[in-house]
């Protein structure tokens, strides 16, 4: 599978592409031109220019610098609830999935009562719980969302669980945690890998959205949907604010969106759309 | 996609079409909003709902309460005028106010409003003198009475110079249809909201708009505009759109329009723009009981690193000079000598190493194992609060203090405010007509944020007694000592950090005119508009 | 039939009362005291320990956790949501009922947006599956899952209502002319999982026997594919389309930010901002509740259409 992938032209360019943001991100400091946390306020809403290729915002920082520090909180924030959620739903899944009975069960039903409610209003009502704070964001979307993980893990546990080589790990001796671990993991790894990368575009969605909100990311942390919600105070004067990082945020969903296809076909090439 | 581009306008043109039948009654509206002549209706903006417009109560919008009540006097430039008071005499000792009242003057409802009903009033307002504590007056009223249907008489047990001042303010001195109150009382609520001024509350949809229709009925000169409608929109972006667009007439007040959209329309044919002159001064209380802000040198140390010239030419286009003091020396006995907090970031830094404070490997500040990390509350009602909290939350991060920002809608703001639930706060000087006077007053008790932030003050109750004694005063030489005790100490102590003078601001079509301010800030002047 | 109906029905109430009692627990566990609350709404300047007692007592807050649970469920099924905590002379239903019309009215007009529009171009992406026009949309749907709602909304007020004037921007002051563009971005969001699902329902019901068999009867392509492919999407669709509607009215709370619309999202937002804790509880609650019904109505409606569902259960 690895090989057709490694073949696959459009893996390989949005993978590229994906790994290149990542990489401008981590070593922000070298590609930004600017101090993105640096106010020139006499400068505000300057134009497009050499010094600030995208301008300034309405404190006159850098926007393009912002953009490249907001790949930070953006895709890292995002990263981590994808890991958060899938861990959980991982283990839980595989748990439930494997050990049936009354375990079974109860995740299961708990699973029922998280999944018959919106998720993003069980966000809503976590951050108004807790407190206005991304930590509480991030939280909040691993609490609602592993149980989407945990049903889909376990349905594929319960498939592979009769196999062969399983059967035989049992019958040897090997220990529980040894056989979810060494086995079945790896049997479910592909699956979640294409689950991870669709995931990650929902992550970016879903915490920029509540930036923009005012209720993820805080100022002055440049997150690219709190840049938005910046940019929104300036609608009618200076509407251009709000452009680059939209723009980013479509891309960049996109890419993941592009890549999580392309893994799924590769899976499972009988599936479409 | 043409396809598509073809289905989804065919789709918003059908909606349209069929909302341009629903709403035929706003797109009459609109015309009239198109063609100024001899337009007779004005819609009118605010950003919240008029909310409970009980006069003796402090829960609704002012410039409401204002075109529906009227006082027993208004207080004018240079001096007071009658209201629902024709004239008024003072006795020699300065302790017997005596009114003639206005004959002939009814509510909208029918009822006479003559010494009786203004007695009535009163009486409800006492009835709850507890939430008026702010008001010097309460504490020196003996007795209200009205020997006959035109006199009405104020007894004092002191003479207290500001009497006509405090008397002349909306609320809670605004009289009410007797009828309106419930049981004769006020204090939990009145069954409708009846007053004798120059316009009628006549419909209202909570959180969407008010509508106010002029009294035919008002003793006073009758205003040109018969009919004003008040939408709600919360957001500031919106508010200018729904004006560009003809929708609304008329923006007006202190934080209802950004620097950046009165400098947009600065040379715009469409619009005008009208600015007042400073009516408060924007500051930032520091919380004297909190930890770090409770040592002097770091209070003194924020109030240099605040670079006021750059919030006042960067945020307000040099709109809103700078505040160098609590008080404009054009405030009534605020003329003082006081050196200013000038901008001198290395000063900042030498006072906070003097008390200890040093930058730690990630460059925030740090003293015995804590991080100089506070925050600062604003109101998110506020067009600039944020954008200046943002700012100062950059620059104070150079001195390395970590400054968090955390934005409430006003209710909760001024709740919080109150109850002293922050570290720095945003704030106004009450303005005209209650500086310094009720403001300085107001530090004496619970009323805002100034008491809670001051508790840490060692000179708290020393500077207390002083604001007690300046009202109280007779003697005017004595009362500008005082004031002037008072300011220099509050100066001195550091609690408030000045940024700007802020002004009331308008922008409004070309087509209205007659938009000014009066003495109070709070007033919207609609009586004196009218359409070219 | 019957015993299905009534099984399901068993089945929801606990479910009902799992959420009423999270509802519950969370307005228990924030760091506010109602009786304080009640006391600031009263106006009382001084509260003093002894008196915050005192109200909890006559309040019942000192009362054992499930006693409180039970008083508490009795009010809310008599409508009782208590008061605002910002607004005390508002009740929470007060503010519910006055901003439920608005937000129905928006995801109204975006259900019928996403019906009309999915319904064809999912059909004709299945019937011409891989034609330069299935391409197109897919493409479209692919873009539009990559779209935040809220610049979406952004972009369109921005063109649409400020460089072309052709709509009011927000607010609903001109009536439904308001809801267009805020039901459009809504719809935008929606129309793409709608679009797929008829499609892909559609192609398997291509390949379905009875597809084959009406072939080899030789039967007019048009009408297999509008009398029993399309038929037979439309009933699985109908009860997807139908357990999405309170989808949609939860979804508006985004768009509703946005373009400044006073229904429930904004109201949901704003009190999270001002801690306006009792109004929150009821929203969650109200969503809950909706979720819940709609499941419930929507199963029982799917049972009674499908005929191979119906033989199960006999």
């Amino acid at each position: 599978m690895l090989k057709r992938l490694l073949r696959h032209r459009g893996f390989m360019l949005t993978s590229g592409f994906i790994i290149l943001i990542a990489f401008v991100g981590i070593f922000a400091p070298f590609f930004a031109p600017h101090d993105p946390y640096e106010t020139n306020i006499l400068n505000k809403f300057a134009r497009f220019s050499l010094e600030y290729p995208l301008g300034t915002d309405n404190l006159g920082r850098c926007i393009l610098s912002r953009m490249i520090y907001g790949i930070r909180p953006t895709l890292g924030l995002a990263i981590l609830t994808m890991l958060g959620t899938i861990g959980l739903g991982a283990v839980m899944g595989l748990i439930s999935g494997y050990f049936g009975g009354l375990i079974d069960e109860i995740i299961m039903r708990v699973v029922d009562v998280m999944l018959s409610f919106p998720s993003q209003i069980m966000v809503f009502a976590v951050v108004a719980l807790l407190g206005i704070d991304v930590r509480n964001v991030i939280l909040a979307n691993i609490l609602i969302k592993w149980a989407w993980y945990a049903r889909m893990i376990r349905t594929s546990v319960l498939q592979h669980k009769d196999k062969n080589f399983i059967r035989f790990s049992r019958v040897v001796g090997n220990n529980e945690f040894f056989i979810l671990s060494k086995h079945m993991l790896p049997s479910i790894a592909s699956e979640m890998a294409v689950l991870a990368s669709l995931d990650i575009g929902w992550a970016i969605i879903n915490i920029s959205t509540l930036s923009f909100l005012g209720l993820g990311v805080q100022a002055p942390i440049p997150e690219w949907g709190a840049m938005l919600n910046e940019a929104k105070n300036a609608l009618t004067t200076n509407p251009v604010q709000m452009l680059a990082p939209g723009i980013a945020i479509v891309v960049l969903v996109t890419a993941f969106n592009f890549l999580g296809d392309v893994l799924r076909d590769a899976l499972d090439p009988k599936e479409e759309m | 996609m043409k396809k598509l581009l073809k289905a989804v306008l065919t789709a918003t043109l059908v909606t349209a079409m069929l909302a341009g039948c629903a709403s035929k009654k706003t797109s009459e509206t609109d015309a009239s909003v198109a063609t100024g002549e001899g337009r007779e209706e004005l819609v009118f903006v605010n950003y919240r709902d008029i909310r409970d417009l009980n006069p003796h109560l402090y829960a609704g919008e002012m410039y409401a309460q204002n075109m529906i009540y009227d006082g027993l006097i208004d207080m004018v430039e240079g001096g007071f005028e009658g209201a629902l008071a024709e004239s008024w005499e003072i006795s020699e000792d300065g302790k017997t106010y005596t009114f003639k009242i206005r004959e002939g003057v009814t509510f909208s409802d029918g009822e006479v409003c003559d010494a009786h009903a203004i007695k009535a009033n009163f009486d409800a307002i006492l009835e709850n003198s507890e939430r008026h504590v702010w008001l010097t007056m309460m504490s020196v009223l003996e007795s209200v009475d009205a020997p006959d249907e035109n006199t009405f008489v104020i007894q004092l047990s002191a003479p207290y110079y500001p009497m006509l001042t405090e008397l002349s303010m909306i609320r809670p001195f605004a009289m009410i249809s007797p009828k309106a109150m419930k049981d004769g009382s006020t204090m939990d609520g009145v069954t409708e909201y009846i007053g004798t001024g120059p316009y009628i509350l006549t419909d209202f949809v909570t959180d969407e708009y008010a509508v106010f229709e002029r009294n035919e009925n008002y003793w006073g000169d009758k205003p040109e505009i018969k009919k004003i409608t008040v939408k709600v929109i919360p957001d500031n972006q919106t508010r200018i759109l729904a004006l560009e667009k003809g929708e609304i007439d008329l923006i007006f007040g202190k934080n209802m329009i950004d620097a950046d959209a009165l400098q947009n329309y600065q040379d715009n044919e469409k619009f005008s723009i009208a600015l007042s002159d400073p009516t408060s001064t924007r500051q930032i209380v520091m919380n004297t009981t909190h930890e770090i802000l409770s040592d002097k040198n770091v209070r003194y140390a924020l109030s240099y690193a605040t670079n006021k010239q750059a919030i006042s030419d960067g945020i307000f286009y040099g709109l809103e000079a700078v505040a160098e003091t609590l008080y404009a020396k054009t405030v009534p006995y605020c003329d003082i000598d006081l050196e200013p907090f000038t901008y001198n970031a290395e000063k900042a830094e030498s006072l906070l190493a003097e008390s200890g404070w040093t930058k730690g490997a990630d460059g925030i500040l740090e003293k015995d194992g804590k991080k100089f990390e506070i925050e600062l509350l604003y109101n998110s009602d506020s067009v600039t609060e944020k954008n200046i909290s943002e700012y100062l939350q950059s620059e104070y991060l150079k001195l390395g203090v970590k400054l968090n920002i955390h934005g409430e809608e006003e209710q909760s703001y001024r709740d919080n405010m109150k109850a002293g639930n922050f570290d720095m706060v945003f704030n106004i000087s009450w303005g005209t007509p209650y500086d310094p006077q009720s403001s300085l007053s107001g530090m004496t008790g619970p009323v805002y944020g100034d008491y809670a932030a001051q508790q840490g003050l060692e000179d708290k109750a020393e500077i207390d007694e002083a604001i007690d004694k300046i009202m109280l005063s007779v003697d005017e030489e004595e009362r500008q000592e005082l004031y002037e005790f008072v300011l220099t100490r509050l100066h001195e102590d550091a609690v408030y950090i000045p940024l700007t003078y802020e002004c009331n601001k308008a922008i409004y079509t070309s087509s209205l005119d007659g938009v000014g301010f009066t003495q109070s800030q709070y007033e919207i002047p609609f009586t004196d508009m009218f359409f070219k | 039939m019957k015993k299905y109906i009534i099984n399901r029905l068993l089945t929801a109430i606990p479910l009902l009362l799992a959420i009423s009692f999270l509802c519950f627990v969370f307005i228990n566990i924030i760091p506010s005291d109602p009786a304080e609350v009640a006391l600031r709404v009263n106006q009382v300047a001084v509260i003093s320990d002894e008196l915050l007692e005192k109200t909890r007592e006559e309040m019942g807050l000192n009362d054992p956790f499930f006693i409180r649970y039970f008083n508490w469920l009795a009010d809310c099924i008599q409508l009782d949501f208590g008061i605002s905590y910002v607004n005390p002379q508002r009740t929470v239903l007060g503010e519910m009922t006055r901003s439920l019309p608005n937000t129905l009215m928006l995801a109204g007009i975006s259900f019928v947006l996403v019906i009309f529009l999915s319904l064809p171009i999912g059909f004709f992406c299945a019937v011409y599956k891989d034609s330069w026009f299935d391409k197109i949309m897919r493409g479209f749907i692919f873009m539009t899952t990559a779209m935040p709602a809220y610049w979406v909304g952004l972009l369109l007020m921005w063109i649409v209502s400020i460089k072309l004037d052709l709509l009011p921007t927000s607010g609903i002051g001109e009536g439904l002319k308001s809801l267009v563009l805020p039901s459009v971005t809504v719809a935008l969001t929606y129309i793409s999982t709608f679009i797929r699902l008829i499609r892909n329902n559609m192609l398997d019901n291509m390949k379905q026997d009875y597809v084959l068999y009406a072939n080899v009867r030789g039967l007019k392509q048009k009408d297999i594919l509008t009398k029993h492919i399309l038929r037979n999407s439309l009933h699985t669709c109908v009860v997807a389309v139908g357990m999405s509607i309170p989808q949609l009215i939860s979804g508006t709370i985004v768009v509703e930010n946005v373009f400044a619309i006073p229904g429930l999202g904004t109201l949901c937002i704003e009190s999270i901002f001002n801690r306006d804790y009792p109004i929150i509880q009821t929203y969650v609650l109200f969503i809950g509740v909706l979720f819940v019904t709609f499941n419930l109505l929507f199963d029982i409606v799917q049972c009674a259409i499908d005929p191979k569902l119906r033989k199960e259960e006999a």
